[in-house]
């Protein structure tokens, strides 16, 4: 594995990570592990520096499954990011969800685990979809208890992604952002932050992505998604489904300016190429991961 | 799509926001809220005047996009799980599916088991569409082929299993130590009996098959046979091993005939969970044997050395096939 070391840098607002999540080891350039492009992932350890697994694939699972988890463990580290947590559900935790994760960790041992600021599924019943919640005070609270709960069961940092939302509720009291930076500083946990996201969110809902950045606490970014996404009649939606869009590769060239995230990563879950048709789209995350890093390195030089 | 910060607008408590939202996106009862404007007004009109003021600002549109992806994200799951059945039903998958969304609640975060009642869905027409109930009487074995699919999906995806303390690879090599030895049979295995010859219907299937019409006519099988042609009535009733090959993680099947299905029947019995297969019996090889020969009145004349030799070349098939994991001595 390269070395990814570096110092933080103090003038910067994300620069100097929130005290809760500066054990998070850096890890440089990532790819979501999909099956279909299993073998040529494992073969690419120069291209990827570590794998983000959806651990409702692996979760009970043995088989296959558990067999590729094995090899990808064998070969890069592993971080855990969610899709069924629902993480602002008002129904109890689903508590086989919780103890198959614990089960998971156990041997899967990830830094963090993220889920999406979300909820997806009520009354026992899974929406095996990210509805957007509510953006009151009292559900900041409501949240906030729920991560608590997580970071208290798990013992490791808990990382909140900003999703993609297409509905805009009346009653909303709170921005987006406003929503999200509430609910980190109060939970004290991170933020899995996703450009491809903000980027949509920025177009879908008419407010500007930088200002929205800017209204997060940067210092609590620990992991960057990357995406590409669909325009339709109905606005654009994120599907993952394409290659990155030049708007949201300057968003993360902006982004990484102005955080110390420990990794960047490619999600792609539709339409699934041949792995030599991502391979530009890592070496430009990792284009973008050098020369943040780069500077901040010849910065500490030369003071 | 700009917020909206109106401090007019109650807000209700999340619980309750999260249910409407719920049944507008999952459960109503199969009733089409969302298509039209008509539909969503009238729904919101039967709402308290407090829920009605705050589903007035829902830009039902949005709502209608939601209700897509989340239909969209099961039937690619179904598709991947189904193909099946969905190859059979042509374009008429589609309604099926989603008449299946709304219905069924899914209790499981993991996709692939919310369609895990699919096959119990397609059990009777009751539930189907008007349009759809032609299929169904068309296709009597509609929901045996959902469940065969559904099993290889079980197996894929089953926990790697415990094998018992004490098992030894192979089938004793004499006949003689039939009786101090047991049969372990691979745990991730279903022993599944249908009622139709589904193995055929599949390999029917496989060719290129004409698929019926929405409306379920017009079936041609790709041996020019028309679907409601096959007299399904007149074939026996067959058993199938569908289980998860240990060395390749495929699921593979082994169709029985009607004597190795009552020998396998000794051990395991038809149409189990894997999840209740804990209470798995363990007679000996030679007591299994000993128990057919009585249930099985042309097995009566033959001599028990000749069954014993035959049983076990059976058995030593099985495990090459992975079907039997190994032999364990009895009483340990
Ligand atoms: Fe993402």
């Amino acid at each position: 594995m390269k070395p990814k070391s570096s110092q933080p840098k103090e003038d910067l607002p994300g620069f100097s990570r929130a005290p809760s999540l500066v054990g998070c080891p850096t890890l440089g350039v990532g790819f979501g592990l999909r099956r279909p492009l299993f073998q040529e992932t494992m073969a690419h350890t120069q291209l990827i520096d570590w794998l983000e697994i959806t651990p409702e694939n692996y979760m009970g699972k043995g088989g296959k499954a558990l067999r590729q988890l094995e090899e990808a463990m064998s070969r890069f580290p592993l971080v855990s990011h969610g899709v069924s947590l629902s993480i602002g559900s008002t129904d109890p935790w689903d508590e086989q969800y919780l103890s198959q994760l614990e089960r998971l960790f156990e041997h899967v041992n990830p830094p963090w685990f993220s889920d999406h600021l979300c909820f997806s599924g009520i009354n026992w019943n899974y929406f095996n979809d990210l509805i957007p919640l509510l953006r009151t005070p009292d559900v900041v609270n409501h949240v906030v208890d729920r991560i608590c709960f997580l970071q208290d069961r798990f013992q490791r940092p808990v990382l909140i992604e900003n999703a993609s939302f297409y509905l805009e509720y009346p009653e909303n009291k709170l921005s987006d952002s406003e929503f999200h930076a509430q609910i980190l500083e109060k939970a004290d946990c991170g933020l899995l932050l996703d450009v491809n996201n903000v980027f949509v969110n920025s177009q879908n809902h008419g407010f500007d992505p930088i200002a929205y950045l800017n209204d997060l606490p940067l210092n609590r970014v620990v992991q960057i998604h990357t995406a590409g996404h669909h325009i339709y009649p109905e606005g654009r939606i994120d599907t993952h489904g394409n290659p990155v869009c030049a708007e949201v590769w300057d968003l993360l060239d902006y982004t990484l300016s102005v955080t110390r995230p420990c990794g960047v990563m490619l999600e792609r879950d539709l339409y699934i190429p041949e792995f030599d048709e991502l391979r530009p789209e890592l070496e430009k995350i990792r284009t973008l991961w050098e020369k943040h890093y780069a500077t901040e390195q010849k910065a500490l030089v030369s003071r | 799509m700009s917020p909206v910060k109106t401090e007019q607008i109650p807000v209700l408590p999340l619980e309750q926001h999260q249910r409407i939202l719920g049944e507008l996106l999952l459960e109503r009862g199969g009733e089409d809220v969302l298509t039209t404007e008509t539909n969503w007004q009238a729904y919101c009109q039967r709402q308290s005047p407090e829920i009605q003021s705050i589903l007035t600002g829902y830009d039902r549109e949005r709502l209608k996009l939601y209700e897509e992806l989340i239909l969209n994200s099961v039937q690619d799951t179904m598709e991947g799980m189904f193909p099946y059945t969905q190859k059979l039903l042509g374009s008429a998958w589609f309604a099926l599916a989603e008449k299946y969304r709304r219905d069924y609640p899914n209790p499981s975060f993991q996709l692939f088991r919310a369609v895990a009642e699919f096959p119990r869905f397609l059990q009777t027409p009751d539930r189907l569409p008007e349009s759809l109930k032609p299929i169904w009487e068309q296709c009597p074995y509609l929901s045996e082929l959902a469940r065969y699919e559904w099993l290889e999906v079980d197996v894929l995806n089953a926990p790697d299993p415990v094998v018992p303390l004490h098992t030894e690879p192979g089938v004793p090599s004499s006949t003689e130590n039939f009786g101090a030895w047991a049969p372990v049979w691979n745990p991730v295995m279903h022993f599944a009996r249908f009622k139709y010859p589904i193995l055929s219907i599949i390999e029917q299937l496989e060719l290129d098959t004409e698929t019926c019409d929405e409306n379920g006519h017009g079936l041609v099988t790709a041996s020019g046979i028309k679907a409601e042609d096959i007299d399904y009535e007149t074939k026996q009733p067959i058993e199938v091993l569908i289980y998860r090959d240990p060395e390749s993680e495929q699921a593979r099947f082994f169709q029985l005939n009607p004597m190795t299905a009552a020998l396998v029947g000794i051990w395991l019995t038809p149409n189990e969970t894997l999840e209740s297969k804990a209470l798995e019996k363990y007679p000996s090889y030679l007591s299994g044997l000993l128990a057919l020969k009585q249930t099985h009145l042309q097995l009566a004349s033959i001599p028990q050395e000749t069954l014993l030799t035959e049983a076990q070349r059976f058995f030593q098939q099985c495990i090459q096939e992975h079907i039997l994991v190994g032999s364990r001595p009895v009483g340990v």
